[in-house]
């Protein structure tokens, strides 16, 4: 490793759908640049590396500001999804659906196989590395 | 601006990657490899050079995911040909610029 080797570190405290890529794509971006990137979980980002719960992670519309109607197909703009809307039984749901669906498009892996492509690239090198606290 | 390799005169820009597509060749290739540290370039090398130039977008090189995807060539195998940081390496082994995505 050299001295002018560049380091990122990602801390991810949050285990929602939409916290959960920040670290993941940014991260694996840099890795494919040779950068030496550390991912720490903590809090309920713990859920990111669960087994059980990496495939299932949430978004959900409620108190959500930047979740907009046209994200649900309505052409409004600028208008957000009520909350009083976003309460309604299967809206967490559908918001999750809806964001999987256009990460699918857009060719973004899914979140327990961003891991696999993370630790088959540990084991090939020494840049990746995560840690849990 | 403009530096010789393999005995060719190329344009680079400030980070090193050639900026012509067509001033790109093999030898070329082969010296810039040693340059990041891959001394000899193997056919499973020249697989992955060759997809990527066939399937460069405006210039730049497919993400990494892309190539795994296209090539058969697996993430791990990725690292071991080229070592710390293949998108970068590859692109500029191949006379690509930097890929434009992030997966």
């Amino acid at each position: 490793m050299g001295e002018d080797t560049r380091k990122m570190a990602f801390i991810c405290s949050k285990g929602t759908l939409d916290m959960a890529y920040p670290a993941l794509v940014m991260g694996w971006a840099a890795l494919g640049n040779g950068v030496d990137v550390t991912i720490f979980f903590t809090f309920w980002g713990l859920d990111i590396i669960r087994k059980s719960r990496q495939d299932h992670l949430e978004i959900a519309p409620v108190g959500n500001t930047s979740m907009k109607m046209s994200m649900m197909g309505v052409h409004a703009d600028n208008v957000g999804i009520p909350n009083l809307v976003g309460v309604l039984p299967g809206m967490t749901a559908l918001a999750t659906k809806l964001m999987k669906d256009k990460m699918r498009a857009l060719g973004v892996p899914p979140v327990s196989e961003y891991f696999r492509c993370w630790w088959t690239a540990a084991q090939s090198s020494t840049r990746a590395s995560s840690r849990w606290t | 601006m403009i530096r010789s390799i393999a005995g060719q005169a190329v344009h680079v820009n400030e980070e090193g990657f050639l900026t012509a597509l067509d001033e790109w060749n093999k030898d070329i290739a082969a010296e810039i490899a040693k340059e990041e540290g891959i001394a000899e370039l193997t056919p499973a090398h020249w697989k992955v050079i060759e997809w990527c130039r066939a399937n460069a977008v405006n210039g730049r090189s497919p993400t990494l995911r892309q190539i795994t995807e296209g090539t058969g060539i697996s993430t791990k195998e990725m690292f071991a040909l080229f070592p710390k940081g293949p998108a970068k390496k590859v692109a500029r082994i191949a006379g690509l610029g930097k890929p434009e995505g992030c997966v």
